[in-house]
């Protein structure tokens, strides 16, 4: 077991970099273990408001009502120059003034000259209150011009605009199926893609790279150890490796999850990312043949990782991503990893059925026997293109 | 009688139209330290690449210790050590760790491997350096630490492939001494260079090479028998009369004379005290002349004789096979 040794010998020479990534990737796992879910949701901006009301009608009085509803009604005093006060130290963020004659402009269908108002040019607040105006006026236009009186339509546009702003947030801990796994195992998994990729790649890469160098092969094949038994040792010290890193990931989700991991989805979920490790352990093998040296295996494993990463959503969630990345990303197998991850958390509207799943399992294992034929190809070439 | 440890009958080795190896043979008895001499691209490494089953070849039939050398005939590779021309070293592992690796190949027990380990160590030098990083040491050491891998494990019959490459002249000599050792202590030692002197030195038969052609085949002196020249004898010179050249060429052991850059040489073959007669002719004729000397024939004058070419004219070509 001399090259077996020797092969642990050398890898931890070249650890540095693969231990930096086990560490980032834990502390971010320990992270969204401790994010409290229930602080995830979603609330109106509500602005300070100052309405000055010279029309006092039933009309005016509902927008103020609605006003009230959406936002804060501030005092801010009558003068300009308090009012400027208001604007300048934050105190209001728009100061609405409902001119005399509202009420008698939106019963005829007019609806210029409604408001005067002082707010500060160009800022977000103030755009966002005029689109909710807006759509406010318009609506009671509409009713008005369907034939209601102007109380009536001011009612029923009220109703219908809360009706509009109330959104239903599901909290990620709350899904209506117990069985899915949460959204941050389903995040620890994604990432779990990219970390293996570059941990792998950058522990193992260089490795096999130095024990298959030209000069160390020929000496090595000069002994009386059979160069099957040599590329055996490196096998195993491969797999040991890469399955030592995988079970350290998975202890360690285990233990920041709990037992959520050995739910049914969750072993589905280990079974993914274990036929993926068996991917990154081929993509490896693949760099260490075609790599000139190892000053430009990390080159490759950034390329590699994060343009997988990007393109088959593991950093951005698959529905964010366009139909043309989406296209691009289903020749990659990390595609397939997420998606049947996605498939096991119900995110990205995926639906789990187990014959969807195993295909993805499928893909990705067809991914890793087609490099590992190219892989024997490529070391084959470049065997009798050296020999020559 | 010695037995033959080396028997390579007809080998042919071709890299697409480039003959690297034509019709080699070789036989190289216990004992010997053998010299492949030859230029750069003569076929010498491609040669010890066959012989060690590195490389397949197209003809021919290699035994080594009496059995046909095949890859994985491991009994006998078990008895050979092999100094790479390019250091086989790993970066990563101090000089102690690199030997006990490469010896560890071939000894399994601990006990025995760390007492070889530290006699390759104490052979080659290094002892102060066991816990060094090749990358911390200098040319000639890491030569040293490359010999010392190759040799670790006790083997019969040693291959160096040109170990003094880029050596500084201390290390040279320190190497070329260890060889002499190594044979002493029982070891057959085929060595390969184009350093016609180190060959000289140190090898009891060589063979020289040329085209991946054994040319010649010998003891030093048997190979300086069989060229022509016996002496050359060179003279400083700036100006020599026509004359005064066609006298000396008549002489009748001198078979070339060549005035050039302020120089007289003259070849000589057989018979004595050529230079006296040589010296007396040039006062006869009042011709002006510095230093003299006379010199044996080297390596290089019976690879010159026999080829055509001197020894480091290896042509680009070949060197690439050679890399």
């Amino acid at each position: 077991m001399q090259v077996f040794k020797t092969f642990m010998k050398i890898m931890k020479k070249h650890l540095r970099t693969s231990i930096i990534y086990i560490i980032v990737f834990l502390a971010i796992g320990i992270g969204m273990s401790l994010s409290d879910d229930k602080k995830t949701g979603f609330e109106n901006s509500r602005l300070n408001i100052s309405v000055i009301d010279n029309d006092n009608t039933e009309a005016s009085r509902a927008l103020i009502e609605f006003i009230d509803k959406n936002h804060t009604i501030v005092e801010v005093g009558n003068s300009k120059d308090e009012m400027l006060d208001a604007l300048y130290y934050l105190r209001a963020n728009v100061i609405l003034t409902i001119n005399e004659g509202y009420a008698e402009k939106l019963a005829n269908g007019e609806t210029d000259d409604l408001f005067s108002d002082y707010r500060v040019p160009g800022t977000f607040t103030a755009e966002y209150f005029d689109t909710q105006i807006n759509q406010y006026i318009s609506t009671i236009n509409a009713y008005t011009t369907g034939g209601f009186s102007i109380e009536k339509a001011a009612e029923k546009t009220a109703v219908l605009m809360e009706n509009e702003v109330k959104a239903e947030i599901i909290s990620p801990n709350e899904k209506k199926d117990s069985s899915l796994l949460s959204d941050k195992i389903s995040q620890y998994f994604n990432y779990f893609a990219y970390v293996i990729i570059m941990v792998i790649i950058s522990g193992l890469c260089p490795t096999i790279l130095v024990m298959t160098s030209k000069e160390i092969r020929n000496r090595t094949n000069c002994s009386s150890i059979s160069s099957s038994s040599q590329l055996l040792q490196i096998a195993l010290g491969s797999v040991i490796f890469s399955i030592g890193v995988y079970l350290l990931l998975t202890c360690s989700a285990a233990i920041l999850y709990g037992s959520e991991i050995f739910s049914k989805n969750g072993l589905l979920g280990i079974l993914n990312s274990f036929v993926f490790l068996i991917f990154a352990m081929t993509l490896t093998i693949f760099i260490a043949v075609i790599a000139p040296s190892s000053n430009v295996v990390n080159m490759i494993a950034n390329i590699v990782g994060l343009g997988m990463s990007f393109l088959c959503g593991v950093f951005v969630p698959q529905m964010l991503l366009s139909d043309t990345v989406l296209n691009v990303g289903k020749f990659l197998p990390a595609y397939w990893y997420v998606k049947a991850n996605n498939m096991l958390s119900g995110s990205n509207n995926e639906i789990f059925s187990n014959s969807k799943f195993f295909i993805c399992i499928g893909i990705e294992i067809a991914f890793s026997v087609m490099l590992f034929c190219i892989t024997i190809l490529a070391a084959k070439t470049k065997r009798s293109s050296k020999s020559v | 009688m010695s037995e033959t440890v080396v028997k390579i009958e007809n080998l042919v080795k071709r890299y697409k139209e480039l003959i690297a190896l034509d019709h080699f043979n070789l036989e190289i008895k216990e004992g010997e330290v053998f010299g492949l001499l030859g230029p750069n691209g003569s076929g010498k490494t491609t040669a010890i690449n066959c012989l060690l089953s590195l490389l397949e070849f197209d003809k021919g039939n290699i035994e080594i210790f009496g059995e046909k050398m095949t890859p994985e005939n491991y009994k006998v590779k078990r008895e050979i050590g092999i100094i790479m021309q390019n250091v086989a070293v790993f970066d990563e592992l101090t000089v102690y760790e690199n030997i006990d690796y490469f010896c560890g190949l071939y000894i399994s027990d601990k006990e025995t491997r760390k007492k070889y380990v530290d006699e390759a160590i104490a052979f080659a030098g290094l002892e102060s350096f066991t816990k060094f990083y090749p990358k911390k040491l200098s040319g000639g050491l890491l030569r040293r630490l490359n010999i010392a891998c190759g040799i670790a494990h006790k083997p019969k019959l040693i291959i160096l492939d040109e170990p003094t490459v880029a050596v500084d002249p201390q290390s040279r000599n320190r190497i070329l001494e260890g060889i002499q050792s190594l044979n002493k202590n029982g070891a057959t030692i085929i060595y390969t260079s184009h350093y016609m002197e180190e060959v000289e030195q140190i090898c009891t038969r060589i063979a020289i090479i040329d085209k991946g052609k054994n040319v010649a085949i010998g003891t030093k002196d048997e190979l300086k028998k069989m060229i022509r020249n016996t002496e050359t004898i060179t003279i400083e010179a700036l100006r020599v009369e026509e004359s005064v050249k066609k006298q000396i060429n008549s002489l009748e052991h001198v078979y070339e004379t060549v005035h050039s850059d302020g120089k007289l040489v003259i070849r000589c073959s057989g018979g004595k005290h050529n230079l006296i007669k040589i010296l007396g002719i040039l006062s006869e004729n009042d011709t002006p002349f510095g230093r003299v000397y006379s010199e044996q024939p080297t390596l290089n004058d019976v690879f010159l004789e026999i080829t055509g070419k001197a020894l480091r004219d290896g042509s680009d070509e070949n060197n690439k096979e050679e890399n």
